[in-house]
């Protein structure tokens, strides 16, 4: 009787160790995943593809979260799309908590000075998610301007430079009027006579809207060969070069030739103010494709896209500008979320889709040399990527400054410029003269706060 | 074939506790699950998400009727204090409103007084953009300039509702930006008023002081990928006059931000859409928000309604959900609220509790059986090991580990000690017995023989007529005369025969007489003579 118990008691023991153990052998051996598709990690984005027009990054997004997303247990949702400076102050306000903004996004899309000011510490190093052998299909400079002090924080998904952007009926009539062409636009010098022409011809408005005058003439100094060297978190005035380009910048300002844009050059394109703008080749997405002037009559806009001018007889150089994603450190899970996203938007085939639709230029090497064979979706987008082909196969690609507070003075300097060209004519009538306007400009550089 | 008596089924001990046992179990299970279903422990899936969800669309259109109260609130102080401006503009610049037609001045003039209103009302309001749309325009010679009308369009630059940048989306463009407000990328001068659903409506024909604000059909914002509604309200002058309509926009984005529900109800999606006869909803013309920091994803195609129970219904389409539906009314319009989740979830969810209430209820029919099996055993082992030890006689001196038990061997070994007294007693009195039946048996073989002598020689002393008298009147003696008369012939004395029959020696005498009556004989010796000489001739 007694053996009896005890062999029902082992028999109970035994059945229950067994399930026990299978259990812990099905939970233990799905895989090593932290993630559940049961539980999808949410992680919040904020970006900069297509504000205000709504983006095809989106459109990226809902495919991400309903594909590969929802089987691996990711879900992306975005919070916030704007420009990559409201980005850079909304981090910092969100990372130190300022009452009324919003909670720190797991992913972001921001220039590396903004990845430096939140302190690489709290980013995600991507060489740690990513293989060597992975990296490696990557351009490498595009690599090394998102790593801060070893850490690759921010994670190239997509880059620009800048190009001259015409409205191409408006520029048709001047050209035929002023017989000039486009080809004049090549070089500085050819851009500078074709402004002075055009705000005569166009009775004294701005041939061009700059968004980036400060760095256009850094990379004059540097097509003149010239070491740009910084001091005090800005650039040193012993860079000949470098003043001499900022003074012809300057010159055409004080003309009236040019001007700094207002926000983006392609708004001063589209109400009629300017012929043409200088912006980021994503700026193609924002064009709009009409001109209106203030008696509601309009033209096509007829978008042509250029390469940037060059110094005539100097080494041809392109910024290579353009944030990249970045992921906040949080969570392990969050981590590999993170992970996942960015490996699936940066493969190649969709990297070269995405970048096609927005104006960019791919990531990974030798993708740019495949753009030639897909389909774009407008004349203005076939001719930006002629354009930017032609960058790509003629310049040499230089980064952006990357230290602390640097666009915040950048800034600075643009809005003295902006208020300057804004009481131009007043001035002019009051009797001022074009070389204490110049003067002006230039003491605006030398005092940059 | 062996046929079973149940009736007369005999079982052990032990099945019978363990019968008990299980009964035991079972009925206390059965009261508990009835107790826990009763207090509705025992919802169904079905129930929960009917409940839950409807719980989350009470919120959802409460919130809902709130914002559109307010907006409704909103865009009536806008339309009137535009009203307001428009008037002394136009009092100022002594002119009436048709003068704004083709007047670049006076249509910028009239968006330079409008201006900080609609950017202090935007900036005040749950929305994405406010417009003030005018009955004019700057150019009535351009082609179709009847749907072109001047105005101010404010749109905010981020769903960030802290950050005050906003952009011009419509007006003059240097206003903007001279007041710090630059144009969008998708900029135009003018509205086109067929750009917005119902906003023509108000143009095409003649509109009278009180005509109630509307809520337009969800649109794509021009040149824009992003769709939006447009809350319209009409304009109207002090002398009754119709000046254009004002009112404000709601983004799918803004939407989407604005109302993401606080809940923990995972990959919730609240839509919002116009109610249709059929009850469907056509995803490309809907908004629709998910759970707060949560996810889920963005219903697509056409949803058709199907009841499930209660207030549940399923909506099949491209992907199916359950959902619950409210009602709201909206400037006179009905709108469906639905807050709906995955079907696939709720198909889980089902098959996951039906799995754990298997699983638990067959876990707990186990453990019960095996449990009541393992205890009856334990109970029942050391009363069959005790009554085994009885059985084999081995109790004595023997100790159990239950008190009753060892009380019984205590018992029963007392039993056995006064059954060995008895014995030993019943032993003596066998031999003194023996001793007794011995000396009696001499007495008697001695006492034959002197019968058998007497009866031999009185043989033929004997009166035949007597003897014929005694065996009749021995068929006549009553039953205990009989029992005396054997007694006698047993060799019992007279004192032996009262004891044995427990009767008074008056009582025998009694019964002596009338046997020695009834048996013709005159005395107790001739009475034995006779009954001697009758056993003699029956052995012969």
């Amino acid at each position: 009787m007694k053996s009896n118990s005890k062999k029902t008691f082992l028999s109970f023991v035994i059945i229950l160790m067994t399930i026990t153990i299978l259990f812990t052998f099905v939970a233990c051996n799905e895989n090593n995943s932290l993630l559940d598709p049961k539980k999808p990690t949410a992680l919040t984005m904020w970006h900069v593809y297509g504000e205000q027009v709504d983006s095809p990054m989106n459109a990226y997004i809902e495919r991400f979260n309903s594909t590969v997303g929802k089987e691996k247990g990711v879900v992306i949702n975005v919070a916030l799309m704007s420009n990559a400076a409201q980005i850079g102050k909304k981090l910092k306000a969100a990372q130190t908590g300022k009452a009324g903004s919003k909670d720190m996004p797991d992913l972001f899309f921001c220039h590396s000075t903004d990845a430096i000011t939140l302190g690489k510490e709290n980013l995600l190093n991507w060489k740690e998610y990513f293989s060597q052998s992975e990296l490696d299909a990557f351009v490498p400079d595009f690599l090394a301007d998102g790593t801060i002090d070893d850490s690759l924080c921010v994670f190239p998904v997509s880059k620009s430079t800048y190009m001259l952007f015409i409205a191409g009926g408006v520029f048709d009539r001047f050209a035929a009027d002023k017989n000039v062409s486009l080809s004049d636009l090549e070089t500085w010098h050819g851009f500078f006579d074709v402004a002075e022409k055009y705000y005569q011809w166009s009775g004294g408005k701005p041939f061009c809207a700059i968004d980036y005058l400060i760095r256009l003439t850094e990379l004059c100094a540097l097509s003149d060969g010239e070491t740009i060297s910084y001091k005090d978190g800005w650039y040193d005035e012993n860079n000949a070069a470098m003043m001499r380009a900022y003074e012809a910048f300057a010159s055409s300002v004080a003309k009236g030739h040019i001007v700094v844009s207002d926000m983006y050059s392609n708004t001063q394109v589209m109400t009629g103010q300017t012929c043409a703008g200088i912006d980021s080749s994503a700026s193609v997405l924002y064009y709009n494709d009409e001109i209106t002037y203030p008696d509601n009559t309009s033209e096509k806009m007829n978008l042509k896209v250029l390469p940037m001018p060059q110094r005539a007889g100097k080494l041809k150089i392109a910024t290579q500008a353009g944030v990249g994603l970045c992921a906040y450190k949080t969570t392990a899970r969050k981590a590999e979320a993170a992970t996942i996203f960015a490996r699936w938007f940066t493969e190649e085939r969709r990297n070269s889709e995405f970048v096609l639709s927005t104006g960019y230029m791919p990531v990974r090497t030798g993708a740019f040399d495949k753009i030639g064979e897909a389909a774009f979706k407008s004349e203005a987008y076939k001719n930006l990527y002629n354009a930017l082909s032609t960058t790509v196969a003629t310049c040499d690609f230089e980064r952006e400054p990357n230290f602390d507070g640097y666009y915040t003075k950048v800034n600075a300097l643009y809005d003295k410029i902006r208020n300057v060209q804004k009481h131009l004519n007043e001035r002019y009538a009051r009797g001022e003269t074009y070389e204490q306007i110049v003067a002006e400009i230039r003491a605006a550089f030398d005092n940059v706060d | 074939m062996k046929s079973v008596d149940f009736q007369k089924k005999k079982t052990s001990m032990w099945r019978k506790l363990l019968l008990y046992m299980l009964t035991l179990v079972f009925v206390v299970v059965g009261f508990i699950m009835f107790g826990l279903f009763f207090v509705g422990q025992f919802s169904t899936t079905t129930e929960k998400y009917s409940n839950n969800l409807s719980f989350q669309n009470e919120f959802y259109t409460r919130q809902i009727e709130k914002f559109f109260d307010d907006m409704s609130m909103m865009s009536e102080m806008l339309a009137t204090d535009s009203s307001a401006i428009i008037d002394a503009y136009l009092t100022e610049n002594g002119i009436e409103f048709r003068s704004l037609n083709d007047s670049r001045p006076h249509t910028e003039g009239v968006q330079k007084v409008l201006f900080p209103k609609l950017k202090e009302e935007l900036l005040k309001a749950d929305a994405s953009g406010a417009f003030i749309t005018l009955n004019a325009t700057v150019n009535t010679s351009e082609a179709n300039s009847d749907l072109s009308k001047t105005g101010l369009y404010f749109q905010r630059s981020t769903l960030d509702r802290t950050d005050e940048t906003l952009l011009l989306f419509r007006g003059g463009a240097e206003l903007g930006r001279e007041n710090g407000i630059m144009p969008h990328r998708k900029w135009r001068l003018e509205f086109h008023v067929e750009s917005v659903p119902k906003l023509k409506d108000f143009f095409a024909k003649t509109i009278k002081k009180g005509t109630k604000s509307t809520l337009s059909d969800v649109f794509t914002l021009n040149g824009t990928g992003e769709k939006a509604m447009a809350f319209l309200t009409p304009l109207f002058g002090a002398d009754g006059a119709f000046y254009g309509v004002c009112g404000f926009e709601i983004s799918d984005n803004y939407f989407k931000d604005y109302f993401a529900q606080p809940t923990r109800l995972e990959q919730l999606t609240c839509t919002f859409s116009k109610t249709t006869a059929s009850g469907e909803i056509d995803c490309d013309n809907i908004f629709w928000t998910s759970a707060l920091g949560g996810y889920s994803l963005k219903p697509s195609g056409k949803l058709v309604p199907k009841k499930i129970k209660d207030s549940l219904s399923e909506y099949g389409g491209e992907s199916k959900f359950v959902a619950v539906e409210n009602k709201v009314t909206i400037c006179g319009e009905y709108y469906t609220l639905v807050a709906m989740q995955p079907k696939r979830e709720f198909d889980k969810t089902v098959a996951i509790n039906v799995t754990k209430i298997v699983s638990v209820c067959c876990l707990l029919v186990f453990a019960a059986v095996v449990l009541c099996v393992f205890f009856s055993r334990k109970f029942v082992a050391p009363v069959i090991k005790s009554l085994e030890k009885i059985r084999k006689q081995e109790h004595a001196e023997t100790k159990s580990d239950i008190i009753e038990i060892d009380d019984l061997f205590v018992y029963l070994a007392e039993q056995d000690k006064l059954h060995g007294l008895e014995k030993d007693q019943l032993k003596r009195q066998n031999d003194e017995l023996a001793d007794v039946t011995e000396t009696q048996t001499h007495e008697i073989n001695k006492r034959q023989a002197e019968i058998d002598r007497l009866a031999y020689s009185r043989k033929n002393e004997i009166d035949p007529d007597d003897y014929e008298i005694f065996k009749i009147g021995l068929k006549e003696l009553t039953k205990t005369e009989k029992t005396v008369f054997d007694l006698y012939l047993q060799g019992k004395t007279a004192k032996e025969i009262a004891e044995t029959l427990n009767i008074r020696e008056s009582t025998l005498k009694f019964h002596n007489h009338n046997i020695l009556e009834k048996l013709g004989v005159s005395s107790r010796k001739q009475m034995l003579r006779y009954a001697t000489l009758l056993k003699q001739e029956t052995q012969n």
